[in-house]
């Protein structure tokens, strides 16, 4: 090494001692160690630790994400990879799985007429979760309810084949617990033999809220049937679902 | 003085080619004890004598675990084919779906209890794994790996009083409907009434699925619902993946 290299890193390393700052081509550091210019970098960058112990280089697949002055960088998994399964939504720039709800029946579900200003009936048997990606969705032989995880709007998708009294209205929707009020339904006419079916199809967006209980529910002025299935000599599949969805 | 200290921790650098900023215990090559300032690239990789990646516009650093230099790469792994975006075990996975909607209406004798293929199903809308074959007379489908599939089918139908034609998703493997509806018709021959068939079912990545239709009279599925007003499509079916 010349005589004059050596002065010259004598007077930054002296700089660098007394002040715990070091600069790379500039004679005025602004950090602990500031490089003008590259950085080239053979193996694992340690964030974190302090003056005796090592950091952290991260596991694979981690990224660098800034924490803001004053802290260290850290190594983490990919931020907004969310955990749960079901369809990617950004909601305030951020990936969210949207809350999803899917059912289907167990078994055909029947019951009775109910007229006037009745509470209409809580749909049984809706208890074959094909998708509750928030695990709020309860449904029995006799009862469904769930609730949303965020205050939000929501597609309502009912499909749902019924035997019923030629001449009457069946109304099927979804109701609000807490209000004691329908918030979606459909209420087609019904003109098919008590024998033969007619599927109604309510596909409506409204506005839930995490505070209330919401239930899917069916009101008719004569007895009705829900059908589980669609069967025939040739195999059978399901034909009532329902679900709802988060769009925003 | 000075040159003796300095002398002392550039020794210790050089022989030990590690060097610490404000420590005197490097853990490192390079360890500081504090901030570090970055005017300019940041170049990952090589070795002693050949040059690193700098990254493109965009990357983000990632790590390669201990003992590998971390690379730029791209944030987030985008799958390479066309659709809705869902995640499976904290991965992005694009999930198969099928929308295809008719290109002429289709018509078809009474079929009794056998179930008669679809025709004219073949304007294509999505099939993002190209797993779909529709012509004037057939149509078929295969799904990439077994889950479970919500079919949609919203089909216009004008068929005889009285009957109740069935529509649905045939497997051709087993011979066999896997979701169908099966709505009793009641209006005049010349009316339409739309059937609605929606059904969450598993299907398996080793049979072979279609859309198929069956009654005790002739029907005619539409293409397009029309007026003096215009026209626009009526029938659509598909199939989508949900998990």
């Amino acid at each position: 090494m010349k005589k004059i290299d050596k002065i010259i890193f004598g007077v930054l390393l002296y700089s660098s001692f007394l002040h715990a700052q070091l600069g790379i081509g500039t004679p005025t550091p602004q950090e602990t160690f500031h490089v003008n210019g590259t950085l080239q970098v053979t193996s694992g960058i340690y964030v974190g630790g302090n003056a005796n112990s090592k950091g952290s280089p991260g596991v694979a697949g981690q990224v660098l994400r800034s924490n803001g002055i004053g802290e260290a960088p850290s190594w983490q998994h990919l931020a907004g990879v969310p955990e749960s399964t079901g369809t990617v939504i950004v909601v305030d720039g951020k990936f969210v799985v949207a809350q999803e709800i899917i059912v289907q029946m167990s078994a055909d579900f029947s019951g009775p007429a109910i007229s006037g200003p009745t509470t209409p009936i809580l749909i049984g048997n809706l208890n074959n979760k094909i998708i509750d990606n928030s695990d709020t969705y309860n449904g029995n032989n006799n009862s469904n309810s769930f609730r949303v995880k965020a205050d939000g709007i929501y597609q309502i998708s009912m499909n749902l084949q019924l035997a019923t009294s030629s001449g009457t209205v069946p109304a099927i929707g979804l109701w609000d617990d807490t209000l004691r009020s329908w918030v979606a339904r459909v209420n087609d006419y019904f003109y098919a033999p008590y024998d033969k079916f007619q599927t109604e199809t309510l596909i409506a967006s409204v506005q839930l809220l995490p505070s209330h209980v919401y239930s899917f529910r069916i009101g008719n002025k004569a007895p009705f049937t829900i059908k589980y299935l669609s069967a025939g000599d040739t195999g059978t599949g399901p034909v009532t679902q329902i679900s709802v969805k988060r769009l925003r | 003085m000075k040159k003796v200290i300095f002398g002392m921790l550039f020794c210790s650098s050089v022989l030990h080619a590690q060097l610490g900023v404000g420590t005197s215990t490097p853990q490192e090559t390079l360890h500081v004890n504090g901030t570090l300032q970055v005017t300019d690239g940041i170049y990952l990789g090589g070795n002693a004598s050949s040059k690193g990646s700098v990254g493109e516009w965009g990357q983000v650093l990632k790590s390669n675990g201990p003992n590998e230099a971390p690379s730029w790469s791209e944030g987030v792994e985008v799958p390479e084919a066309t659709g809705t975006l869902i995640v499976i075990d904290g991965a992005f996975v694009v999930v198969q779906e099928i929308t295809v909607q008719m290109s002429a209406d289709f018509s078809n004798g009474a079929t009794g209890g056998i179930p008669v293929v679809i025709g004219n199903l073949n304007n294509v809308i999505i099939d993002n794994y190209s797993a779909y074959t529709g012509t004037r007379i057939s149509n078929s489908f295969l799904v990439k790996s077994d889950g479970l599939y919500q079919i949609k089918m919203n089909i216009q139908i004008a068929t005889d009083r009285g009957t109740s034609p069935v529509i649905g998703v045939w497997d051709n493997t087993i011979g066999k409907w896997v979701a169908r509806v099966n709505d009793y018709f009641d209006l005049p021959w010349e009316e339409y009434h739309t059937y609605t068939l929606i059904a969450a079912v598993p299907l398996l990545a080793t049979h072979t699925y279609s859309f198929k239709a069956a009654n005790t009279s002739s029907f005619t599925i539409r293409h397009l619902s029309s007026g003096e007003t215009g026209s626009a499509p009526i029938s659509q079916v598909s199939v989508k993946r949900v998990r």
